[in-house]
């Protein structure tokens, strides 16, 4: 009798799916209900129904989630996904600015900031246009600029990592690093590598243990995927940065609203830390939708998600700044700027490689858009 | 057609568990107890298939008035030269456990 029931509120459930299921793929939603049907046993038609459906509903939401986010037409690419990760995780961060009663003015600072970092996303295109000596000099001066960050830029109890730009206090390494490293990721050129040198030393004297080890952490990925000299000095001297930060203090106290949110929002309502949590995860979207998918853009985006991984576990495990979800517009600045340089599109759908030339490896199949193939990045 | 690196041992089985029926039809059912994938695995695994165009799928008719259509599938002839070209790993647990059915 019980069993019973449980199948005919199992046969209800696979009805639901049914409703689910994207059109192309109505008819196995179908096939399973129909096949739980033909099983005798209860007990087994139950077990069957139970896994088949839970089976489907979960290639039903990916495929849903691909039309929704344009991932399956090529519509969208590593950039604009980034964009959009960007916009729900600022959105989140506001609702826990919100709830936590902050100042209205903090979540103004990270909508406006929300706001160029999207200006500078749509004016992408220009950076992509520019020559290679431009990058090259670009790359320099931000390098520079780090430098002089940790030279003349604001201390807080021995550590400088900010720039005074009015009322507000602007973390320099946060907005240019990750541009940096993603700058060397496209293309690992001699001046990269020198202004990333110039990073390390940079960090070294904040210090900044969080950024020199996103430092780290992107050099390494990079390193996994494209071995030469510049990039063995480039990680040569973020390592040697990252343990100069280690060996000096950094006992700065927790900034409210900025650092700990990961843990603090858990102690608020679980619901609102799960979607904190949530929405750090959202920021490595790019790379775990492309990192592997596409082989010509696979770099960009394993180097761009190490970086923001790591500068995500350092906000988990230190007093260093949550980036978008906390109050802090150099990080949602930042997280953008750095988007810049990922591709516009997956490479491979244009048919083209990284050099935009003919690639060997075009179209995917409708499989691949639908179960994309994991290949190597190397 | 080359041995391909694509098919994971469960897909390799259930291609295994459709070339054995020589062309005629199989049920869902039917191929997760054959193979000892469980139907959460197999379904998807078979849309893949579909995808590929190595699966070809059909409603069969009720048997008997009142019971549902069955969906039923066979290999196209794609999907036997890709079968045949990727049989089952020779060591592993899974041939094992397409025989321990069959016997």
């Amino acid at each position: 009798m019980i069993r019973r029931t449980v199948r005919k509120l199992s046969d209800r459930l696979l009805v639901q799916l049914v409703g689910l299921a994207p059109a192309h793929l109505r008819d196995w939603a179908e096939a399973v209900r129909s096949e739980a049907a033909a099983i005798a046993d209860d007990g087994e038609a139950l077990r069957f129904a139970a896994g088949a459906g839970s089976g489907l509903a979960l290639t039903f939401i990916k495929v849903r989630l691909n039309d929704a986010l344009g991932l399956a037409s090529g519509r969208t690419g590593p950039r604009r996904l980034a964009a959009l990760a960007a916009i729900a995780a600022v959105m989140i961060g506001v609702v826990h600015l919100h709830v936590a009663d902050a100042a209205s003015s903090l979540i103004l600072v990270n909508i406006a900031s929300l706001g160029v970092g999207l200006a500078l996303l749509a004016g992408a295109a220009v950076w992509r246009g520019l020559p290679e000596s431009a990058r090259s000099i670009a790359a320099m001066i931000m390098a520079g600029l780090l430098v002089l960050t940790s030279l003349f830029g604001v201390s807080s109890d021995g550590v400088v990592r900010w720039v005074a730009a009015g009322p507000l206090l602007v973390q320099s390494s946060l907005i240019l690093l990750p541009a940096l490293l993603m700058m060397f990721a496209r293309k690992t050129t001699a001046a990269g590598a020198v202004a990333l040198v110039v990073g390390a030393v940079a960090m070294a004297m904040q210090p900044d243990r969080a950024m020199a080890g996103a430092m780290v952490a992107g050099i390494a990925m990079l390193w996994l995927l494209h071995r030469n000299w510049q990039v063995k000095i480039a990680l040569a001297a973020s390592a040697l940065g990252f343990v100069a930060t280690m060996v000096q203090a950094d006992n700065l106290p927790p900034v409210r609203f900025t650092e700990g949110v990961f843990t603090q929002t858990w102690q608020v309502h679980p619901l609102l830390g799960f979607a904190v949590a949530s929405a750090g995860a959202l920021l490595l979207l790019p790379a775990a939708a492309f990192g592997t998918r596409d082989r010509n853009c696979a770099r960009q985006c394993a180097v761009f998600g190490a970086t923001w991984l790591a500068i995500i576990l350092a906000a988990v495990i230190g007093h260093y700044p949550t980036p978008l979800v906390g109050y802090g517009g150099s990080a949602i600045i930042g997280y953008l700027l750095s988007a810049c340089m990922l591709p516009p599109t997956p490479l491979a759908r244009q048919g083209l490689d990284s050099a935009g030339k003919p690639s060997a490896r075009a179209q995917p199949d409708n499989l691949a858009r639908l179960f994309p193939r994991r290949t190597s990045c190397a | 057609m080359t041995r391909s690196r694509s098919f994971s041992p469960a897909a390799r089985l259930v291609l295994a568990a459709l070339l054995d029926k020589a062309g005629s039809w199989s049920y869902g059912y039917d191929l997760a107890k054959i193979t000892g994938i469980k139907s959460g695995t197999l379904y998807p695994l078979l849309i893949r298939l579909e995808e590929r165009g190595l699966l070809e799928t059909e409603w069969q008719p009720p048997a008997e008035p009142g019971r549902p259509p069955r969906h039923i599938y066979k290999l196209t002839a794609a999907g036997i030269e890709v079968a045949r070209a990727n049989p089952i790993e020779p060591s592993g647990a899974d041939r094992s456990s397409l025989r321990e059915v069959r016997t």
